[in-house]
């Protein structure tokens, strides 16, 4: 004869007995980033470091400068906005559609060029300069903490390139170049250097002092 | 002309030799299948899940040294994923987009008798016991695997089991005398 404690078991079995029904999650293809085409103006070796598992929960999840309520400020240029709409791609992909009416200012160039971060339909993050350049990928992560982008707007010859990118929260430097290169700080999870700068080899460090080395230099 | 996005270093963190990879991978495989099915049981969203279950597999190929010394490997698995859904829901509860992330559910227009359970289950018991439920009772671990999932104690483990079936059986409408 069963107990009452068995006859229980037996009830919550039969009460749960339809999920096993449910088809079992599998797991995604993930695919490398693809470059935003933001406006004509020439633009050379821009870098995304970035690509770590996420937790497809908010692509501005652990970026404070950017995780916070929308103020004018934050608004694109509405020739901007255009340029994004003329770049969509002509099919829906894991990247999907940006989402520039929840665009975040995070920084500024030293041209005076602003840095916005937008969100996508699909839960990437993109990393946009007002007419100059963007570029979109997997949200950050704790083993992806930063994004690196390097543009070269007048080419060989002309204005210095800048490289620039949006960090986690906790990250305090980043040295392009590697551990001997040149070594600047995050302010506001925002992040740029002036000059030529190699980002096949980033060091990050954090404000507890550890660094973290992403890319092989190659 | 346009930018060039080259992907750099995925991910740095990874098995160091292709036989300590290969030895997570086909213990992962040997156990995807449900740990599938157990987080869209949890989160009831079929592209979460999907994330977290590729988060459970990073995570097991990050942690693979602790394979080796756990005793229970499917558990052991299951808990990184138990641990991955009750974070995901924590912070979807945190921002308030939990209704607007469950619309819409996928499962709700393929299985009465599957969104009817889900239903109970949310209505019943917080995510924690929730995951406890789903893992005792349709993925077959004792209390013993469940207090090392946990960090708790097996009677810890059959005391909270004792009150979410309670807890269930009551919203599902079950009369039980030792309750009155």
């Amino acid at each position: 004869m069963k107990t009452e404690h068995e006859l229980d078991e037996a009830r919550v079995r039969q009460l749960l007995a339809p999920l096993a029904r449910i088809s079992p999650a599998s797991r995604r293809v993930r695919r490398p980033s693809r470059p935003l085409r933001v406006s004509a103006v020439a633009v050379s070796g821009a870098v995304i470091v970035g690509g770590a598992a996420a937790s497809g929960l908010g692509p501005f999840d652990g970026i404070s400068a950017a995780d916070r309520v929308r103020s004018p400020e934050d608004a694109l240029p509405a020739s901007v906005s255009d340029e994004l709409d003329a770049a969509e791609a002509p099919s829906v992909d894991q990247i999907g559609t940006r989402l520039p009416e929840q665009a975040r200012l995070v920084g500024q160039l030293p041209s005076g060029r602003k840095v916005y971060v937008v969100p996508s339909s699909e839960g990437r993050l993109c990393v946009i300069v007002a007419s100059l350049a963007g570029s979109c990928g997997e949200p950050l992560a704790s083993d992806s903490p930063i994004t690196a982008t390097t543009v070269d707007a007048d080419g060989p010859g002309g204005a210095a390139p800048v490289s620039y990118g949006v960090a986690r929260d906790g990250v305090a430097s980043v040295t392009v170049g590697g551990s001997d290169g040149v070594r600047v700080p995050v302010r506001a999870n925002f992040w740029f250097y002036e000059g030529s700068a190699d980002l096949s080899k980033v060091e990050v460090g954090f404000a507890d002092g550890s660094t973290k080395t992403i890319g092989d230099g190659s | 002309m346009d930018g060039e996005t080259i992907p750099v270093a995925a991910r740095i963190s990874v098995p160091r030799t292709p036989a300590e990879r290969a030895a997570v991978e086909e213990l992962f495989l040997a156990h995807e299948q449900r740990l599938g099915r157990y987080l869209a049981q949890m989160v009831r969203e079929p592209a979460l899940a999907e994330d977290l279950l590729q988060d459970t597999f990073v995570e097991a190929l990050k942690s693979h040294e602790a394979l080796q010394a756990a005793d229970a490997s499917a558990a052991w698995l299951f808990g990184i994923a138990r641990n991955r859904a009750l974070g995901a829901l924590r912070k979807r509860r945190r921002y308030h987009a939990a209704l607007a992330r469950l619309r819409p559910r996928q499962y709700d227009s393929t299985d009465g008798e599957v969104v009817a359970a889900l239903d109970l289950l949310e209505r019943a018991l917080a995510p924690e016991d929730r995951s406890l439920v789903l893992l005792r009772y349709l993925h077959g671990f004792d209390a013993l695997e469940l207090a090392d999932m946990t960090a708790s104690t097996p009677a810890a483990i059959r005391q909270r089991l004792s009150r979410a079936r309670r807890r269930l059986l009551e919203a599902a409408g079950h009369n039980n005398r030792r309750r009155r």
